[in-house]
């Protein structure tokens, strides 16, 4: 893992009394914008993601049906005029709950990420910046955490939480906790050894004020980059804990369980399940079309 | 060979702190249960005598550090406890099913090295033409894939609508297809990305351009380009098989199929710890297995690595 840019300390005046700020130096933010921009992949993602918000946020306003509504008399109607993606063994619409689940969906993808950050990035630039037994005693817990797998943490964190949205969210954050710790690590080690660190100490500041004004700044670029690529999984594994029935509870419209509620009827109703599974797949994909397009404008060492 | 001996003895000490650590976790966990851990575990249904028994059977009613020694002691007796809702040894639950996992991990990673090689290879020779697209989209649609719903989607196509594979168990070989591709598909993603990027790297090195300006043929240029590429291939495999074991889990809920990851789900849906810990110890084990394997084929594959010094 290399640091993002090498700073160029002559192009920056050095503010009196201290160190010149290492976030203000070296990226040309447009430029690394119009990079992304121009990939093609990455717009097809970000078009994807901005249909599903907008949908999520006004589904109230697009549909009249009700997600939760059951009508047992219009149960398995295959897709139709009035209800575009058919209904489901309850008779509720379909494309009302898939519009009213990605409320869910995309708010559990990235809540669980945020708590991954928060609770991974300090350990990770702790342990990368102070070294010694600091770092051993969070690296071993990471090298335990990562012999788990993001699925089978969070699916096992599940069996202690409780089934629910609440510990769901939880459980998928803390699945991907261990890569954020590696990778917020490997960026402090690098940082650590730039000029303007050096000459932070040389100043005498504290290494919680290096930590955050200079290590936590220069790290934020791949540590958001990766954060959007990992939304996607963070979708994937609570999706995958609704689809088992251990995630979101009936009748909350979440995809993952609409997908293991539709299980049951593939044989006589396979559009039921069709459609939760499209969401799913064409979220996560959208959130990865556009993590690859900022990692390859922003961060190409964070490539692979 | 001194040298080779004490790497290993040095992973495999490195993989034994690991595990313990696991064991450690496993062990707390029980103890974050909300309420009294021994009346979750015995379920709702269950009399006090039950809720005793597990008490008593889990050593829960001990101190947490008496209970990951306990727990420690048994293991090395090969004992991983009594499952709290059948009563059967925990480890023969698990020894009846863990071939079927173990097969099902071992196609799923041969079906995704070899498609994932091969698309990755493809998508680099063909670097800007419509292959290398074709490649990076299979990439990344492979790794967005829910993989419980690719195996629906196969299940009404091949098994409902065409009627040519059974839709689930484990009967005959012909049943192994479905879930061998639903879980190889994410491997063959990730093989494929991280094949088509090194084989970029590799394939504009001196010697593979010497080899091509000596006019070979193209696929023996390639052919070297790949060897040296093959060190972060393997990597990726390795580290990605936890992934796939995330992966059992649910390609064999899908499709019934008769290994360990079905028996987990099971099991965390009634909270029978005691398998919970049996199943989730074995698949860390499976992990760290695979991975130090993983580094010592680096040697095979490229003799200039060395592991020791």
């Amino acid at each position: 893992m290399s640091s993002p840019a090498t700073p160029s300390l002559s192009a920056e005046p050095v503010q009196a009394g201290g160190v010149p700020e290492a976030g203000r130096r070296r990226r040309l933010p447009s430029k690394r914008m119009r990079v992304f921009a121009k990939n093609r992949a990455a717009m097809v993602g970000l078009f994807i993601l901005a249909v599903f918000v907008f949908v999520a946020i006004f589904a109230p306003l697009l549909t009249s049906s009700d997600p939760t509504l059951q009508n047992l008399s219009s149960a398995f109607e295959a897709p139709s005029a009035h209800h575009w993606l058919g209904t489901d063994d309850l008779g509720r619409d379909i494309l009302a709950r898939i519009m009213y689940g990605g409320r869910y969906t995309l708010t559990i993808g990235v809540i669980a990420v945020g708590i991954a950050m928060c609770i991974g990035v300090p350990f990770g630039l702790i342990s990368g910046y102070l070294g010694g037994a600091a770092d051993m005693i969070i690296q071993r817990i990471t090298d335990i955490l990562l012999s788990f797998n993001a699925f089978l943490l969070a699916l096992v964190l599940v069996a202690v939480f409780g089934v629910g949205l609440r510990s769901v969210t939880i459980a998928a954050g803390i699945g991907v906790l261990p890569q954020f710790i590696r990778l917020a690590r490997g960026q402090a080690l690098s940082i650590r050894e730039e000029v303007y660190v050096e000459a932070a100490v040389a100043f005498g500041e504290k290494p919680a004020t290096i930590l955050r004004r200079h290590i936590l700044r220069n790290a934020l670029t791949p540590i958001i980059v990766y954060a959007t690529l990992n939304v996607g999984l963070t979708i994937l594994v609570a999706a995958g804990l609704g689809f088992l029935g251990v995630g979101a509870q009936p009748p909350t419209p979440e995809w993952g369980s609409m997908l293991g509620e539709a299980r049951s009827y593939i044989f006589h109703a396979s559009y039921e399940m069709t459609f939760p599974g499209l969401a799913i797949f064409l979220a996560v994909l959208s959130f990865n079309l556009v993590g690859d397009g900022l990692r390859d404008a922003f961060d190409p060492s964070l490539r692979e | 060979m001194s040298g080779f001996v004490t790497y290993i003895m040095r992973r495999l000490i490195a993989a034994l702190v690991t595990l313990l650590g696991v064991v450690a976790i496993l062990v707390l966990l029980v103890q974050a249960l909300p309420g009294d851990p021994a009346r979750v575990i015995a379920g709702l249904q269950a009399t006090p005598q039950q809720v005793t028994r597990i008490r008593h059977s889990m050593g829960l009613d001990q101190p947490v550090t008496t209970q990951f020694w306990r727990y420690l002691d048994h293991l090395l007796h090969g004992n991983l406890g009594t499952s709290a809702r059948t009563g059967d040894p925990v480890w023969s639950d698990i020894s009846q099913r863990l071939p079927y996992t173990i097969e099902l991990a071992i196609l799923g990673t041969v079906f995704g090295v070899v498609f994932g090689i091969a698309l990755g290879v493809l998508a680099a020779t063909h670097k800007g033409r419509w292959a290398d697209a074709f490649g990076s989209m299979i990439g990344v649609a492979g790794i967005s894939m829910p993989v419980y719903w690719l195996g629906i989607l196969l299940i009404v196509l091949f098994s409902v609508q065409l009627k040519l594979l059974p839709i689930g168990g484990a009967d005959s070989l012909s049943s192994l297809v479905l879930p061998t591709v639903t879980l190889g598909v994410f491997s063959m993603a990730v093989v494929s990305r991280m094949t088509r990027s090194t084989m970029l790297d590799t394939l504009d090195q001196e010697y593979v351009r010497s080899v091509r300006a000596k006019g070979v043929a193209e696929w023996v240029a390639v052919g070297h380009a790949l060897r040296n590429a093959f060190i972060p291939i393997l990597t990726v495999i390795g580290l990605q098989f936890g992934t796939l074991l995330g992966g059992a889990v649910l390609t064999e809920t899908v499709f019934s199929w008769p290994g360990i990851g079905q028996l987990l789900v099971t099991s965390i849906q009634s909270r029978d710890f005691p398998v919970v810990q049996g199943i989730v110890l074995t698949f860390a084990a499976m992990f760290v297995v695979v991975n130090i394997i993983t580094d010592l084929l680096y040697s095979v594959v490229d003799p200039r690595v060395r592991l020791y010094r």
